[in-house]
């Protein structure tokens, strides 16, 4: 799981603007996820990540969590623009394939083990699930008063 | 050996938009039904404003039929499998997929109805898409009219009329056929968003309006008016404020005592006695197998299903497939054209849109470039686009959007969608959409069922109609956004619809046998006894969501069923 923590890390890092996905739980997203929902496709991601692995250590000799981040980031956009070999089909879809499980996890409802203290919300400014919604809340420009609640008691 | 229930009058196949309106005016003329549904009754309670639990895993705990039989899509005739689509788009319960619809309830328009006749005498012959299998409906707008009426009022739909017996109304759609009177319910409230977007088309020339949806825009009925919580696309209404079926005519026949609902019940086969009449259905329900015998049978489960189900029946009286002797089943099949996110037109403003709540029903619409409003004489393609924006949109899917050019990760990243999560759109444009010879659905022996039964195969082309149509209708969605005050605007190619919500085909209405399988009245051509509901009879699409149409087509067809017993019956 290190390698996951260490790409989520790079895709929504920690800055001036709030915790990165890291911070957040989004590591923990992908645990739950493929201990659950997603067992079935549990083989498949794991192939991709020792892809990944196989990739960093025929370009840089070492795995991608020992890259610096200026690395790290290049390798990822490699893999975005379909540059590293070795992925089945190719790195382009395992990059977003990581980086869809990586927003789901972010600003997906934080009982699913991402996005604590709301933090994703607040990135983006979704003001939050409610029950009802006022017309005044669906205003032109008008900020809307956030409502940090989990559909589900998550935290 | 399956075990033998006792017969009824009418067995039903599914308890959906289709199957869920019929069973009303049946049971209403006190015939026994027994409604065959493979999912079940769902707690309103459970319905959460939950992106994951909703859209990005499809109600991951609900009965996951269709979920194991996803159809194989393929864009040319010899090509690949295409990946399989995470979930299936459609959903079992009862109510099916109007339990999270967008709730759209749109008439189709009377060009619709008689698209290849309209087209030949205003652009002549040439004009009708190469390869296309275009016909005529077997029957008129005006006569459907009663029906659509019928059910706007039996599920309670919102919206303004344009046109009340040839009076027009720029408040509604002014091209729409005429209607004998209103909506039961005036539109959803509009917004800022969809005020800005009225106004600009406005300033276009265009005819903009709000969209009709079998959603209350108040007290209706005894349940409450929407609240716009902005959890309704693949979402269940917490409220029910959405008149899904499960809410409106299931409840209403099940109050008359004569319709029977077997939930959990998977239905393998239709059978078929030697006079080529059906005889009942065959179904799994908690791990045994039954057989239904009924008068009439009525297959209504979804529009690849239906052909699917059709094809798996062999019998001696029907050796290719049940009602599948003149080997029209699954012919005529496309999936409807809609430009939209990542295949559409996505825009960016300068400004915090607040579209995050609501409900896609709450949207701005126009016609102008629908169907034949327009004159096509030089544009190379025929019918059009309704364009729709609309409000609600979830966190994962705004953060997940169109970077312009921009990185997609990263803190320059986090710095765009912090600014711009809250201020970028996409329209939902609706392409009418023609049947051709190349387009079909047949089984694939590729892949199973759980059952071990083949799975529906699409196989769908791209279209040099629709694609131009599609152009077109993006260039004009571009304009409109500009127009409103976009900063960017991007229009992205579509490729051929795969599985879809917007399924039509496959057992298509028509007088002539040979290239029909359902007579006008929607009982097939070649089993008397047999009706089938849904779009899978519908011969052309029209630019906007099919649901309405298939809701008034099933109740008419129960409706000559109940008027015709003893004939179709026997």
């Amino acid at each position: 799981m290190r390698a996951i923590d260490a790409v989520v890390n790079r895709l929504i890092p920690s800055d001036e603007l709030g915790p990165g996905a890291r911070e957040t739980g989004v590591p923990s997203y992908f645990e739950r996820s493929f201990a659950g929902y997603l067992s079935s496709e549990r083989g498949v991601f794991c192939e991709g990540l020792a892809a990944m692995e196989a990739a960093a250590r025929a370009r840089h000799n070492t795995i991608f969590e020992q890259l610096s981040p200026a690395q790290q980031d290049e390798f990822l956009t490699a893999m975005e623009k379909n540059q590293v070999s070795g992925f089945r089909p190719d790195s382009r879809t395992f990059f977003n394939r990581i980086r869809q499980l990586t927003l789901e996890g972010m600003f997906g409802d934080p009982w699913y083990g991402g996005n604590r203290g709301f933090a994703g919300w607040d990135l983006i400014r979704y003001p939050g699930p409610r029950l009802a919604v006022s017309a005044e809340d669906q205003r032109l420009r008008e900020p809307v008063k956030p409502l940090r609640t989990s559909a589900r008691g998550g935290r | 050996m399956a075990i033998q229930l006792k017969s009824v009058d009418v067995v039903t196949i599914g308890l959906g938009g289709a199957g869920g309106v019929a069973v009303l005016p049946l049971a209403q003329a006190g015939l026994k039904i027994a409604g065959i549904e493979a999912g079940t009754w769902l707690d309103p309670h459970s319905f959460r404003p939950d992106e994951i639990y909703n859209n990005v895993r499809g109600w991951s705990d609900s009965v996951q039929k269709a979920n194991r039989e996803v159809p194989t899509v393929r864009n040319s005739l010899n090509g690949p499998i295409l990946p399989r689509p995470a979930v299936h788009p459609m959903m079992n319960a009862v109510g099916g997929t109007t339990l999270h619809y967008w709730a759209q309830s749109w008439r189709l328009n009377p060009w619709d109805f008689h698209a290849r006749t309209r087209t030949v005498e205003r652009y002549g012959r040439s004009a009708i898409p190469v390869g296309s299998t275009l016909e005529d409906w077997p029957l008129t707008y005006d006569e459907l009219e009663p029906y659509y009426d019928t059910v706007e009022y039996a599920i309670g739909v919102s919206g303004k009329a344009g046109n009340i017996q040839g009076r027009l109304d720029p408040a509604g759609n002014v091209y729409e056929g005429p209607r004998r009177r209103g909506y039961p319910m005036p539109p959803l409230r509009s917004t800022g968003f969809t005020e800005l977007m009225r106004d600009a088309a406005l300033k276009l020339g265009w005819k903009p309006f709000r969209p009709p949806a079998a959603i209350n825009s108040e007290e209706h009925n005894g349940r409450p008016g929407c609240v716009f919580h902005g959890y309704c696309s693949r979402g269940g209404c917490h409220i029910q404020a959405k008149n899904s079926t499960a809410v409106t005519t299931i409840p209403a026949a099940t109050k008359t005592r004569n319709l029977a609902i077997f939930d959990r019940a998977h239905v393998t086969r239709i059978g078929a006695d030697s006079n080529g009449r059906a005889s009942g259905v065959t179904y799994l329900r908690g791990g045994k197998l039954y057989f239904q015998p009924a008068a009439v049978v009525l297959l209504a489960s979804y529009t690849y299903e239906n052909s699917r189900l059709l094809l798996l029946s062999k019998t001696k009286a029907f050796p290719k497939g049940l009602s599948n002797n003149h080997g029209q089943v699954g012919r005529h099949y496309f999936g409807h054209w809609v430009a939209s996110g990542n295949g559409g037109v996505i825009a960016l403003f300068p400004f915090d849109l607040n579209v995050w709540y609501g409900t896609p029903a709450q949207g701005m619409v126009l016609d102008d470039w629908a169907d034949d409003n327009y004159d096509h004489s030089v544009l190379g393609f025929i019918g059009g686009s309704n364009l729709h924006v609309y409000n609600e949109m979830h966190p994962i899917q705004s953060a997940a959007m169109e970077t312009f050019g921009g990185p997609t990760f990263g803190s320059q990243w986090k710095s765009f969608i912090h600014q711009s999560a809250g201020r970028w759109n996409t329209a939902h444009l609706q392409t009418s959409t023609f049947p051709y010879e190349d387009n079909f659905l047949d089984l694939d022996d590729t892949v199973l069922d759980p059952l071990g039964d083949p799975v529906c195969r699409i196989t769908s082309l791209p279209r040099q109609n629709e694609l131009r149509a599609v152009d077109f209708a993006q260039r004009k969605m571009e304009e409109w956004y500009m127009t409103a005050g976009a900063v960017r605007v991007v229009r992205r190619p579509m490729n051929p619809p795969g599985v879809s919500t917007h399924a039509y085909g496959g057992t298509r209405m028509g007088d002539n046998p040979e290239t029909n399988v359902v007579n006008r009245w929607g009982f097939s051509h070649e089993v008397p006894n047999l009706g089938i509901l849904g779009a899978s009879v519908m011969g052309t699409s029209g630019a906007r969501n099919p649901t309405l149409t298939v809701q008034a087509l099933a109740w008419r067809t129960a409706d000559h069923l109940v008027k015709n017993w003893k004939s179709i019956a026997q």
